[in-house]
């Protein structure tokens, strides 16, 4: 018995090993900082230390409920975060299926580099040339959408358009990924399946909402479900980069807001008291998804 | 699936080969040797020196403008040697950081405890570290250290040591320049002007019809309908397209305070307000105002300027140094004037301006040497500044043969006599107008050179020294505000508990609120925010300034 546990953990020593990086960076980067937390509770004084500053119980979560914009900032990063959840299943599901369908080797894998590309670049350099493209007067969209007999748009400008605008655009930046995915998930799926549909006389469409989605939806109710526990997650490089004063009434987010108290006015208690409410609210919709996840996708990690 | 792989492998990998490409190899910089500076050649006033050598260790802000020479750098230049050699103090830089991102890397560096010896804060954190017991007393080391000249260039702005003192201790070294200097001027495309033939502005009314006009008849003769009459960015205000000046022109004197009946009240909450907003809508609606202003920043207000679209501003008198000299990237001929801010009425405007002290030195409470602060300072008045000596001004301000290398950006010391622009540019008009530079010093005699070139040779580049220190320049406007046309921030203390803690949400909900009426909203917008700013804490600073008046009068 203990001869054949040695074996074991003597075949499994490298593969801990390999393990190890990656759990010294998680300590360092991730549980380490957590100790921050410390601050939520305090009213921080510069140079004090983390332990050194006086402590106020709930009183950074009194301030932050109490600000006069909080709720709408909470509104704002819910729904542009499960926007663009719902349009990051939406958009590279029917591509994948789009591109599924094309025959010709070349177009499909030209087509998957070029709509994966955006993803590699940073939103710095995406919000100089958005912000270009979606000028109102003189931006090539607004020109299409002139051309066409329509009013122009002040897509970054317009607080009832922002929203719509950052989903948009990060779907544009990150749908490539996403349908990556779902391609590979496709080629899971038993050709004769399809062999036998041709047989019984189903055409394409048949074939992909009996076949098709059916054997992808697994996959997509995984991604789904697990992308719920980033829903305070709204983005911060890329509205941080793209908003202005115009349209913060809908555009402020957690994380903008955050730096905002944190950062620039050197608030650091009410700024951590902000990102440990997020946390929290994290962790139970993960957890939550999670279940979910496992009831229906029957995806388990634990 | 295998093949995309393959793909973004050689694509990482190709991006960390350029991305290695691009880094030079790490210099090792030799030590420059002690006779190149030629300090002992010099007639130099020096305070006791350091033996043996004290560390202090301290940060910097360094932005792209700052050039070195040769293989000098931050952490050795003729500043730090000087201050080496001379007064024994090693400059210890713990971190260097771009101008933009000083004040948040200084704020996370001593929460986490990492404190200095001498650094630069502004007021509202000289406050915060103060209140944490962070920052020594410098009473006692400034009355006995400070020297003659140390003490005047303090004095000479009445405000400038009341801003650094907290509980009638005096915690900072204020770093003192000309308060109207931050007063804002009309700067109109004079060249579109006598193009057009129209004559200069006097009043509001003047300033309209010549935004409508460079608007609607294209000034810039290139056919197309793409000049705006007024440029503004974002932010509304600062040093550049700023909407003070405007503001002013209706006597209305957003984001500071002033006397009115009695007590001090805030500008951006007076009825004044309304008369500028609905005139600004205005513009905007007949597109003399960029219809995207509102999410355009400095940098695009900038480009703007530069491709010859932008025929108005308001802006502080070094505007034409930068960005205004770009105009004549796409048309050699550009030049702009600067002009008092026209009224609306038969009441003269006054330019806002304040006077509030920038920046301040710290030292760090519990730091050996507090005094090595106040010999730093003594070395800055009691040699460099107002210095006759071309030599000594080669050496440690800058060649005027190199003048994009300023040698002075390396310290952190730099205190300015509050009216030297002044001074200085009064001298040079004289000058000018008696055609005889003799008494001039180096600096001014270039100046002169400069400007000589563009009326008797025709220079066009060198508008930009006509326009602000030429006759009837920009400089001689700052003298006017500074007799009968100003109108000071008269809050001059370090940031009241409450405003410390309110003011910046109501500055955003104050940006906010005037982008939307440009914008066209409705002018109830303002009404509103006036009752919100009031509520939201706004009466609390209020009664928090009045009370500081009350102490301070």
């Amino acid at each position: 018995m203990a001869k054949t546990k040695t074996i074991k953990i003597n075949r499994e020593f490298p593969l801990y090993l390999m393990l190890l990086p990656a759990v010294i960076l998680a300590l360092v980067f991730s549980y380490g900082p957590m100790v921050g937390i410390v601050m939520a509770f305090q009213r921080v004084l510069p140079g004090k230390g983390l332990f050194g500053s006086p402590w106020i119980g709930w009183d950074n979560f009194k301030y932050v409920f109490q600000m006069p914009n909080f709720y709408q900032v909470i509104w704002n990063t819910v729904f542009i975060a499960g926007l663009k959840a719902i349009a990051g299943v939406i958009v590279p599901v029917s591509v994948a299926l789009m591109l599924n369908n094309v025959t010709s080797k070349l177009f499909k894998r030209t087509v998957q580099t070029v709509v994966y590309l955006p993803h590699f670049l940073s939103w710095i350099i995406l919000a100089g040339i958005f912000v270009d493209i979606l000028s109102p007067s003189d931006g090539v969209v607004n020109l299409l959408l002139k051309a066409v007999g329509m009013q122009p748009i002040f897509f970054l400008g317009n607080d009832n358009v922002f929203p719509w605008t950052m989903v948009a655009t990060d779907i544009w930046k990150s749908f490539g990924f996403g349908t990556i995915v779902y391609l590979a998930a496709l080629t899971d799926i038993d050709p004769t399946l399809y062999e036998a549909a041709t047989v019984d006389g189903a055409n394409r469409w048949q074939q992909t909402w009996h076949i098709t989605l059916p054997g992808i939806m697994g996959t997509i109710i995984m991604l789904t479900t697990l992308s719920l526990g980033n829903i305070l997650n709204a983005g911060f490089d890329q509205i941080f980069n793209l908003y202005s004063p115009l349209v913060y009434r809908t555009g402020d987010i957690i994380d903008t807001l955050v730096y905002r108290t944190g950062i620039a006015n050197y608030q650091y208690g009410v700024a951590t008291a902000v990102g440990l409410f997020k946390s929290v609210v994290s962790l139970l919709l993960i957890g939550i998804a999670y279940k979910l996840a496992a009831k229906f996708a029957d995806y388990r990690i634990f | 699936m295998k093949y995309i792989v393959k793909t973004c492998l050689i694509l990482i990998v190709f991006a960390g080969l350029l991305a290695s490409c691009g880094q030079p190899a790490p210099e090792v910089s030799e030590t420059t040797s002690t006779t190149m500076d030629g300090f002992d050649t010099l007639n130099l006033t020096v305070p006791d020196k350091y033996d043996p050598p004290i560390t202090m260790e301290s940060v910097m802000a360094v932005d792209a403008t700052v050039k070195f020479l040769g293989d000098n750098d931050i952490y050795n230049n003729v500043w730090t040697r000087a201050y080496s050699q001379l007064l024994g103090i090693d400059m210890d830089y713990q971190w260097v950081a771009d101008g933009s991102m000083f004040n948040e890397k200084l704020g996370l560096s001593i929460n986490s405890g990492q404190i200095p010896d001498m650094f630069r804060v502004t007021p509202a954190q000289m406050q915060l570290y103060y209140e944490a017991g962070l920052l020594a007393d410098l009473t006692d080391v400034y009355e006995q250290e400070a020297s003659e000249n140390t003490r005047d260039v303090l004095n000479q702005n009445p405000t400038a040591l009341k801003a650094a003192t907290i509980d009638g201790k005096l915690i900072g070294i204020p770093l003192t320049d000309a308060p109207v200097a931050t007063a804002s001027l009309l700067w109109v495309r004079q060249d579109w002007m006598d193009q057009l033939g129209i004559a200069a502005p006097t009043s509001i009314a003047d300033v309209m019809e010549i935004s409508r006009r460079f608007t609607e008849e294209d000034p810039n003769g290139n056919g197309v309908d793409d000049t705006i009459g007024l440029c503004i960015t974002q932010n509304l205000w600062g040093a550049v397209a700023s909407l003070q000046g405007f503001f002013n022109g209706y006597h209305a004197y957003p984001t500071i305070w002033y006397e009115k009946e009695g007590s001090l009240v805030y500008g951006s909450v007076q009825p004044e307000m309304r008369e500028a907003l609905l005139a600004l809508q205005k513009m905007y609606a007949e597109g003399q105002i960029d219809q995207e202003f509102g999410v355009k920043d400095i940098n695009q207000v900038t480009e703007t300027i530069a491709q010859g679209q932008c025929g108005m501003q308001f802006g502080v008198w070094w505007n034409p140094y930068h960005p205004l000299n770009l105009s004549q990237q796409n048309d050699p001929t550009a030049f702009w004037t600067a002009f008092p801010i026209p009224s609306v009425d038969d009441q003269v405007a006054k330019s806002q301006y304040t006077s509030n002290v920038g920046a301040l030195l710290v030292v760090r409470n519990g730091y050996e040497h507090p005094e090595a602060l106040i010999r730093m300072v003594n070395f800055w008045t009691d040699n460099i500044l107002d210095s006759e000596d071309d030599e000594i001004r080669r050496i440690f301000l800058g060649d005027i043969e190199a003048p994009d290398v300023v040698l002075y950006k390396y310290t952190n010391v730099q205190l300015w006599e509050p009216d030297a622009t002044l001074i200085g540019g009064k001298k040079l008009r004289e000058a000018l107008a008696s055609k005889d530079p003799s008494g001039l010093d180096l600096d001014a005699q270039w100046r002169y050179r400069i400007i000589q070139a563009y009326f008797e040779q025709g220079i066009l580049e060198a508008w930009v020294e006509v326009a602000t220190n030429g006759p009837n320049g920009a400089v001689s406007i700052l003298e006017q505000i500074a007799v009968d046309r100003g109108m000071m921030n008269q809050f001059y203390g370090v940031p009241t508990p409450a405003m410390a803690e309110k003011m910046p949400t109501l500055q955003t909900m104050e940006d906010v609120m005037i982008t939307k009426v440009i914008m066209g909203d409705s002018i109830e917008l303002f009404d509103q925010f006036v009752e919100d700013w009031y509520q939201l804490g706004g009466s609390e600073i209020v009664e928090e300034v009045n009370t500081w008046a009350e102490k301070n009068q």
